[in-house]
C-alpha cells in the first residue's frame, strides 16, 4: 500500500493496465441494451466505472471494426447521435470473457486465500 | 452579456474540434469529430442545466482539458504504428552503435583525419574537413540504417518472420555463464543483419536462407 503512496505514477500505470480489459468487458455488458457514447458513459460512471470520452470512443470503434458492435447514427431530441449495441458475433464473445474473468476472480481469490 | 460570451464559447470548442480533426485520419474525420462533439455539448448542456445559465469560457475550458490535448485524443484512433517496433529495436540500436561509434568514429579519426592533415600544408582546415566529413557521414550512415530498419520492420509485420524460429538452429551455448564476448556478439549482430537483408530480394529463398542464417 505505501509503495502506491510512494510512486503514484506507478500505481497510476499499473491500476490502467488492470482497468484496460475489464473496461472491454464492461462495455461489452452495458451495450447489450443500445446506448448512445455519452449515456454509456454515465451509466458507465454511475456503476463505479469512471471512463473518459478520449478512452471510450476509440475503443468502441475498434471493438464495432472487430465486429462485436454495431452502431447507428440516428436523431434524438434534435441531436444527432450514434447508437451502439452487442452484435450478434459479440454475444458469444462476451460470455466467453465473463467466464474468463470469473475464473481469473476465482483464482485470484484463491491465491489470496493461501498467502 | 451571454450572446458574446456564447460566441466565444462556441468558437473555443470549434477551435477545439479543428484541432483535433487535423490529426485523425482522413476518411474517419468527420464521423469522428461528429461523435465526440455530441459528447461534449452533452456534457455543456449538462453543466449549464446544473447551473442555470450559459457556461463561462473557463468553464468550457475545463471541459475541453478534461477530454484531453488534441493530438492525444486524435492519437487514441490511430492504431499503433512503429517506424522501428519492440522486437527490432534493442537490434537497431546496437547496429547504430556498432557501425557509427565502434567502425565509422575511430576509421575517421584514427585513419582519415591524420591523413587529411599531414597532406595538407595548414592543420586547421584539415581538422575542419575530417569534422565536416565526420559529421555527414555519421548522420548519413544513421539515416540509412534507420531506413533499412523501418523496411525490416514493415517486411516483419507482415511476414512475421521472427516467429519463425527453431529451438535447433540457436547457436550453442558457451560452457561457463561468461557473457559472450564484444567480438563474438558483434560478429553475431553483423552476420544477423547481413541475413536478414539477403532474405529482402528472394521471396523463393527466403525460408530457407533464414534457416541458414539461423543456424550460421
Amino acid at each position: 500500500m505505501s509503495h502506491g503512496t510512494k510512486n503514484p505514477q506507478l500505481f497510476e500505470n499499473l491500476r490502467l493496465e488492470l482497468r484496460r480489459g475489464c473496461l472491454i468487458v464492461a462495455v461489452l455488458a452495458q451495450l447489450r441494451t443500445e446506448q448512445y457514447g455519452y449515456t454509456l458513459r454515465k451509466a458507465l460512471a454511475d456503476d463505479g466505472l469512471a471512463i473518459d470520452q478520449g478512452t471510450l470512443y476509440p475503443l468502441l470503434r475498434r471493438l464495432e471494426s472487430q465486429g462485436l458492435l454495431v452502431s447507428q447514427w440516428r436523431e434524438e431530441d434534435k441531436r444527432n447521435k450514434r447508437f451502439y449495441r452487442l452484435s450478434p458475433t459479440g454475444e458469444p464473445i462476451l460470455r466467453q470473457l465473463l467466464d474468463e474473468w470469473n475464473n481469473i476472480n476465482q483464482s485470484l481469490g484463491r491465491i489470496l486465500q493461501e498467502a | 452579456m451571454t450572446q458574446p460570451s456564447q460566441t466565444n464559447s462556441q468558437s473555443l470548442l470549434d477551435r477545439y474540434l479543428h484541432a483535433v480533426r487535423f490529426w485523425l485520419p482522413k476518411a474517419q474525420q468527420q464521423d469522428i469529430v461528429n461523435e465526440l462533439s455530441e459528447d461534449l455539448h452533452a456534457q455543456i448542456e449538462e453543466q449549464e442545466s446544473a447551473l442555470k445559465r450559459p457556461l463561462n469560457e473557463s468553464e468550457l475550458e475545463a471541459i475541453l482539458k478534461r477530454c484531453g490535448s488534441p493530438i492525444i485524443v486524435a492519437s487514441r484512433y490511430r492504431p499503433q504504428k512503429y517506424l522501428i517496433g519492440p522486437a527490432l529495436f534493442p537490434i537497431w540500436q546496437f547496429v547504430l552503435k556498432l557501425v557509427l561509434v565502434w567502425v565509422l568514429l575511430p576509421i575517421l579519426v584514427v585513419v582519415i583525419g591524420p591523413a587529411l592533415v599531414s597532406a595538407s600544408s595548414r592543420w586547421q582546415p584539415a581538422v575542419w574537413q575530417t569534422f565536416s566529413m565526420l559529421c555527414t557521414v555519421l548522420i548519413s550512415t544513421a539515416a540509412a540504417i534507420t531506413i533499412v530498419f523501418a523496411v525490416l520492420e514493415r517486411l516483419e509485420s507482415r511476414l512475421r518472420l521472427l516467429d519463425r524460429w527453431n529451438p535447433h538452429s540457436l547457436p550453442p551455448a558457451p560452457r561457463t555463464e561468461k557473457r559472450p564476448s564484444r567480438t563474438q556478439s558483434v560478429f553475431e549482430i553483423i552476420t544477423g543483419v547481413a541475413g536478414l537483408l539477403w532474405l529482402l530480394p528472394s521471396r523463393t529463398t527466403r525460408f530457407s536462407c533464414w534457416d541458414r542464417w539461423r543456424s550460421s
